[in-house]
């Protein structure tokens, strides 16, 4: 009975093989176009689902001598398609190290780590034909089960490791600072302008912590950059602490453009009588000096970065 | 700067290899090379903060006179206890030899894995939120003023303790300028360490190696060498003292009974605040009343308490926190039991489901199937099991006072994924030990 059963399911096997692997690079091909997770929300099948199915068929195929179809199938994805998604994958992961991240998928609406789904896919069909013949085949392809069933992580953390090699190949000269500023964008840029416009161990005000200042209003990230100035947060409308206490109060329009507690952009919305101001440009890191300056707010969102020196009462 | 460096690194390495032998005598290279990072770093920046602690400052002249106080230390012991300057080394090749395809694939990834670690926190600088925040924060102070006073009086200080920052402060006092690479390095070591304890269960190298692979793409894990966060090297020591502690009670051997218990202490040493060593300190006392060593528990907690305690109580003078650890850990407990009403349960249990079982779902999967077959084939090896549901209890318990009493704990799923990131890999050791199991059943069946 049971030996009856295992051959229904070897011969079951023989043909549902080619099927499975045609729907799991289907589904693959379509779920790195959309999104992955695309044909799970709107078929519940899982591409994933499918691609370990396969390679579960292909195991168990190989196992007991695979047929013409079965072998013309092994042969397609070994010759054909592994070569053109590998360069495929690597070339968009490329891409994307010499652009910026996530430019494949603004400009081809294609996702690399999608892609690559295909490419460790048609590698594990590769490598289950070219063991074909090969001593202890079944003990094994057992133990082959193993990462198959662990193939999602072990996708993500081999893309995650290539796309990173490749962007530091692209990147090998970077400096401390580009390194810095890739990893945090105009805040990091900024604190380097602050850093250079006030001596150390001076006190400067920052705006009240939340959006859209979650960085610069953020003290114990601020000190990391800022050390050893003193940072205090002042509040959105007013200064919120004794200004003679406080040699400088920055110009921060804000990292981003989302509200918390009721904030908006641009800080301080009050005005503040200065010895001088230095505004400073995130586009080129041009700086402009105003002597005499006294700070005055105006309700319009125009962004503005920079340091007001406050004038102290005597 | 860099010779500097890789001789103070080393040192650290030498020391925790030679110690090592002292707890394990015929262990091989491989294993001592990794317990020997885990074991030096962990001991070496702990006694450094008691150091430091009693007026000596962190500076290379400091850190240089301990690690080589340390090592003759070592030596000297080595040889008082086994008659030999140095310990007992097999460097065996049998793993490097007759490869198969699946075999040199499997150990292909792994070591593209390892070098793409290595190559990524030797080129990013320290730039992730908690280590710039806190980790790194305290160590380039620690560096300058060779005190800690300036850091405390920054604030946010006593809420971890201070292994990462420490192994910071050693490489800024060396010299060097980015110290994300120790993360590599701990990442790497343990890979070699689960290599070799798998092996120890005499399954077949596909197998050893397909496992590891398991470990080294087990989500968190690989990411973590980059974020320089104290989570890594946490789940390192809390993983490797379960497993020996599981070899020290399978094997009745005191050595790695007692590591076990050293690796623990050091994982409060990594992060202060989850409980996770309460589970093997329990077991590590229940078990041995079964097999009978009555004073094996004393030592346990005697090894155990010289490492958590100090903290605890630096942290008491000038934080008012507790050294009470069995207080705390009966006050908490009782609050938990206070709290299973269903208005907090539901949410929680949702919460949990949300950030761990979905995010790791394979692996409890698995887990369920370990179970089942454990139960099918009458199991006695319970050990591992029994860990590792004691911890998802404990980080479910963990997780009701934390959504109970913080609001905005919703908001950040994240630490609870980060703070169970050694589950699965515990899981990984656990599908090792049952199919070894497994593999005896099936011979002795037939």
């Amino acid at each position: 009975m049971k030996r009856h059963i295992f051959q229904k399911i070897t011969q079951i096997n023989k043909f549902g093989f080619p099927v499975l692997v045609a729907a799991a690079y289907l589904s693959l091909l379509v779920d790195s176009y959309k999104y992955i997770g695309f044909l799970s929300k709107h078929t519940l099948v899982d591409p994933r689902y499918l691609l370990v199915l396969s390679l579960v068929s292909a195991i168990f195929l190989v196992t007991k001598r695979a047929n013409a179809l079965g072998l013309l199938v092994f042969k397609i994805n070994a010759f054909l398609i592994l070569p053109i998604a590998t360069v495929g994958y690597l070339t968009m992961r490329l891409l994307e190290a010499f652009h910026f991240n996530n430019y494949v998928f603004s400009t081809y609406h294609v996702q690399p780590v999608g892609f690559f789904y295909i490419v460790v896919f048609s590698f594990a069909l590769a490598a289950t034909y070219k063991l074909i013949g090969s001593p202890n085949l079944n003990k094994t392809m057992l133990l082959l089960l193993i990462p198959v069933f662990f193939i999602d992580n072990l996708t993500k953390v081999l893309d995650s490791a290539i796309s990173s090699n490749l962007y530091v190949m692209a990147h090998i000269n970077y400096s401390y600072a580009d390194k810095m500023s890739a990893s945090w964008g105009i805040y990091y840029d900024y604190t380097q302008f602050i850093k250079a416009n006030t001596p150390e161990g001076s006190s400067i005000l920052v705006p009240p912590q939340g959006y859209p200042w979650f960085l610069t209003g953020n003290i114990g990230v601020d000190r990391y950059f800022l050390y050893p100035r003193k940072l205090v947060n002042g509040d959105e409308r007013q200064p919120g602490t004794n200004l003679n206490n406080v040699d400088y109060i920055l110009i921060d329009y804000g990292e981003t453009n989302i509200s918390q507690h009721g904030f908006t952009n641009i800080w301080p919305k009050f005005d503040v009588d200065g010895e001088y101001l230095i505004y400073w440009n995130p586009l080129d890191g041009s700086t402009e000096r105003v002597d005499n300056g006294k700070y005055i707010y105006k309700a319009e969102n125009k962004e503005q970065w920079g340091i007001i020196r406050v004038k102290h009462d005597i | 700067m860099i010779i500097l460096l890789t001789i103070g690194m080393l040192l650290i390495w030498t020391f925790g290899f030679i110690l090592s032998g002292l707890f394990i005598r015929k262990s091989n290279f491989w294993e001592k090379t990794s317990l020997g990072f885990f074991l030096g770093i962990g001991i070496f920046t702990f006694l450094w903060f008691i150091l430091n602690w009693l007026g000596v400052p962190y500076n290379l002249f400091s850190g240089l006179s301990l690690v080589l106080g340390l090592n003759f230390f070592a030596v000297l012991v080595t040889r008082m206890k086994h008659g030999k300057w140095l310990p007992w080394v097999e460097l065996t090749t049998e793993h490097l030899q007759k490869f198969s395809l699946p075999e040199k694939i499997g150990m292909g990834i792994l070591m593209f894995l390892g070098v793409s670690a290595l190559i990524q926190s030797v080129y990013w600088p320290i730039r992730f939120w908690d280590s710039l925040v806190l980790y790194d924060f305290r160590a380039r102070l620690f560096a300058q003023t060779g005190f800690m006073q300036a850091a405390i009086s920054q604030g946010y200080f006593f809420g971890y303790p201070l292994l990462t920052s420490l192994a910071h402060t050693w490489v800024y006092v060396l010299g060097g300028s980015n110290p994300s690479f120790i993360y590599s390095i701990f990442y790497i070591a343990f890979l070699i360490s689960f290599f070799v304890n798998v092996e120890k269960m005499k399954l077949p190298r596909q197998a050893v190696i397909a496992l590891t692979l398991l470990v080294a793409v087990s989500p968190r894990f690989f990411e973590h060498t980059q974020w320089a966060y104290a989570n890594l090297p946490y789940s390192i020591y809390i993983i490797s003292g379960s497993i020996y502690l599981y070899w020290g009670l399978k094997n009745r051997d005191f050595g790695q009974y007692t590591l076990s218990a050293v690796l623990i202490g050091l994982s409060t040493w990594a992060r202060g605040a989850e409980p996770f060593w309460l589970s093997c300190v329990i077991t590590a006392i229940v078990f041995c009343l079964f097999i009978k060593k009555w004073l094996w528990p004393l030592v346990y907690v005697g090894l155990f308490a010289s490492i958590i305690i100090p903290w605890r109580y630096f942290q008491s003078i000038y934080d008012g926190g507790t050294i009470n650890v069995v207080g705390q850990v009966v006050s908490t407990t009782s609050s938990v039991v206070q709290n299973l009403q269903f208005s907090v349960l539901k949410p929680t249990f949702d919460f949990f489901v949300a950030n761990v079982f979905i995010l790791y779902l394979i692996y409890f999967i698995t887990l369920g199937v370990v179970i089942i077959t454990k139960i099918f084939i009458k199991s006695r090896e319970w050990l591992i099991t029994l860990l590792i549901v004691f911890d998802i209890g404990m980080a479910f318990a963990g997780t009701l006072i934390f959504v109970k009493y913080i609001a905005y704990a919703q908001d950040i799923p994240d630490s609870l994924a980060r703070m169970v990131m050694f589950i699965p890999v515990m899981i990984c050791f656990l599908l090792a030990e049952s199919i070894a199991e497994f593999s005896k059943y099936l011979k002795n069946e037939k």
